[in-house]
């Protein structure tokens, strides 16, 4: 086990920039998963840690020793690969010894690694089976026997559950989850998939056009979004955005006009002006963000939202709607029916703020309290 | 009820009648095949049939007016007239320069194909040596004919097998690299980024890894090459001298004289020179298939 620390990390193909200026300490034990659009770099850095790819600039540190310039297998990492990787003409055990075997590991203790690694992953029935007679889930599993055997001090993922149906996707993503209660490793993750990283990751790193948009846990990612691409990234379905207008601002309260007219009070603390702060004023034009968990369903509210789609999942409902020309998505428990207009009301604690460049107006008190 | 109950009637006899058809359909459609395969298979079998039955013709029999195939009284006397003639030492001239310069030129242009496929060259180096291979596997091999005898010459190699094999890989390098770079290619770059991330060096990559994955497309590169070498007789006939030395094709043209042709012995040369051929073809068959198609692709 070991801790990874990137400093200052760069690359650059000719002459365009993929990653700037990462910096990201992964904690010893620590399940961290990079998420992000296709893209913006993560399977990159990924593969920078892995040393797959050059570094262009920047520090990687692996356990506190600077691994710039080692080959990939000096850096105490195994890797499962999108496509798995697995060579074709060997059989499952044959793929988990051949590493033992580069490594020079004698035979008694290989066979005893690759036994713990098989009754772990459950491929007793499949030792002698080629990768072409396997199902992808399974395929998986030995991709993730090949890299545990190798006990090595940090685990890289790239995309591993893509390939995979959703009902199995389902499965493997808590098993993975057990595997790292289990083996207490580092663990690096790489997927596109937010629910993914929502569901696994102790923390996330959001990542856009090759810089690092966000670092916190999955609820501080959800709750406390920095900026609107986070806020949109994270969670499911996505925020719902208003256009609205700073009406009236005090250090206790801020009024908003909504874009049909209303003005709605709110709470100046939770977005942190005592104005000044974020260059707050009057008249400032900003986007308010709201989940599809902040809409509720009130007769009694003057904003009448014209239900459109309605979509059953049982227990819970989204409702897809416009009030006037701007779409929402409302989640309900009680669905109303489709073409029908329902009165909604937006819960204040639920509200988010973000000035024109996108940025959340909570994250710049937080900045500006920091400073 | 009474929807499923109508649907289900027509269903049920589509289902009963289709069988019958198709059973009348697929033997029409299958004795057309038969009797296709079986055309194609006397075209191509007709010329070797007719080789064996020569060969096994006594000498006065294969120059009457019968048109028959087969002699009505066989006798091995070519054979024995050749086996006295030296032709087994032919043979084995004919193996160690075809078997030779096929495994050399298998070796490098394995190793050549996957530096091309695999490493960044500049300024495209790695297009511009890929033409310059192609063209000289395509000059006609006589214009290089003076030019190599006078470096066989230099060298000293003239007349022997190994100065043979060198010679022949102006057109089996080109040959093999051009083939192994597609196979080269399809050996997805993750599996060796995989086996590099757990230790093996690039000598172990090519060993552990490629190597094993181009089996089939080795294999065929392997079997034509062979055949190319095998029936090579341009430089055979420039770079040897002495009989003793002869591969197979040069010695042929021996049966061949201004007086006469010695149709029994040439004939038993084609049949005993196109075996091994013929055995190892059918031996490396599904890899040959399979090289096929993924050239295909």
């Amino acid at each position: 086990m070991a801790s990874v620390t990137l400093q200052n990390l760069g690359k650059q193909y000719k002459n365009q920039t993929v990653l700037r200026d990462i910096n990201l300490q992964v904690r010893d034990g620590e399940f961290l998963v990079l998420v992000g659009p296709s893209g913006c770099g993560k399977s990159t850095l990924l593969r920078m840690i892995a040393g797959l790819e050059t570094v262009s600039g920047g520090d990687i540190r692996i356990g506190g020793r600077r691994v710039n310039q080692l080959d990939p297998v000096d850096r105490g990492i195994a890797m499962v690969f999108q496509s798995y990787a697995l060579y074709p003409h060997m059989t499952v055990w044959g793929n988990m010894a051949f590493g033992l075997k580069m490594a020079g590991v004698a035979r008694p203790e290989r066979e005893q690694r690759i036994q713990q690694a098989v009754e772990l992953l459950q491929l007793q029935a499949l030792t002698q089976r080629k990768p072409a007679e396997l199902s992808g889930g399974q395929r998986q599993r030995v991709a993730i026997g090949r890299a545990i055997v190798r006990k090595p001090e940090v685990f890289l993922f790239d995309e591993p559950l893509s390939n995979l149906d959703a009902k199995l996707r389902d499965q493997m993503r808590v098993q993975l989850s057990e595997l790292h209660h289990r083996l207490g490793s580092t663990m690096i993750y790489v997927t596109h998939d937010q629910k993914e990283a929502m569901t696994m990751a102790d923390r996330i790193v959001v990542m856009r056009n090759g810089v690092i948009e966000q670092v916190g846990t999955p609820l501080e990612l959800y709750h406390q979004p920095a900026n609107r691409f986070v806020a949109e990234f994270i969670g499911s379905p996505a925020m719902n955005f208003l256009p609205v207008r700073v009406a009236a601002l005090n250090a206790r309260s801020l009024s908003l006009e909504l874009p049909w007219g209303q003005t709605m009070q709110t709470e100046a603390s939770r977005f942190g002006p005592k104005t000044g702060m974020s260059g707050l004023k009057t008249d400032a034009q900003l986007a308010l963000g709201v989940r599809a968990q902040g809409l509720v369903i009130d007769d009694s509210s003057d904003l009448r939202m014209q239900v459109d789609v309605v979509e059953e999942l049982g227990n819970i409902a989204y409702v897809h709607g416009r009030i006037q020309t701007h779409r929402l998505i409302m989640e309900t428990p009680c669905a109303p029916r489709a073409g029908t207009e329902v009165g909604v009301r937006l819960k204040p604690d639920m509200l988010h703020l973000f000035d024109e460049q996108g940025i959340s107006l909570a994250s710049q008190m937080e900045r500006a309290h920091a400073a | 009820m009474s929807a499923i109950k109508q649907t289900s009637v027509p269903v049920f006899s589509d289902s009963v009648a289709a069988p019958f058809s198709g059973v009348s359909r697929l033997s029409a459609r299958t004795l057309g095949f038969y009797l296709a395969l079986g055309a194609a298979l006397t075209f191509f079998a007709l010329p070797i049939v007719w080789m064996a039955g020569i060969a096994f013709t006594p000498s006065g029999e294969y120059v009457s007016d019968s048109l028959s195939l087969l002699p009505a009284h066989p006798t091995l006397a070519h054979f024995e007239a050749l086996w006295r003639d030296g032709f087994p030492g032919r043979l084995a001239n004919t193996l160690i320069v075809a078997v030779g310069a096929t495994l050399l030129a298998l070796s490098l242009g394995f190793l050549a194909s996957y530096a091309l496929v695999r490493f960044r060259f500049p300024r495209r180096l790695d297009h511009a040596f890929l033409l310059l291979v192609l063209v000289i596997k395509m000059m006609p091999p006589i214009v290089v004919a003076i030019p190599l005898f006078q470096l066989l010459k230099g060298l000293g190699l003239l007349d022997s097998k190994l100065g043979l094999i060198l010679v022949y890989q102006v057109y089996t390098l080109p040959f093999c690299i051009w083939m192994l770079l597609s196979f080269v290619r399809d050996v997805p770059l993750s599996l060796e980024q995989a086996a590099s991330l757990e230790g093996a060096g690039l000598l172990r990559r090519l060993w552990h890894i490629v190597l094993p994955l181009c089996g089939p497309g080795l294999a065929a590169t392997f079997i034509f090459t062979l055949i190319m070498a095998w029936n090579e007789f341009l430089f055979a006939l420039l770079y040897l001298s002495t009989p003793s030395h002869f591969t197979l094709p040069l010695y042929v043209s021996n049966f061949i004289t201004e007086n006469e042709t010695f149709w029994g012995q040439l004939m038993g040369i084609g049949l005993l020179s196109s075996l091994p051929m013929l055995l190892m073809a059918g031996y490396v068959q599904r890899y040959l298939l399979r090289g096929f198609a993924m050239q295909m692709k």
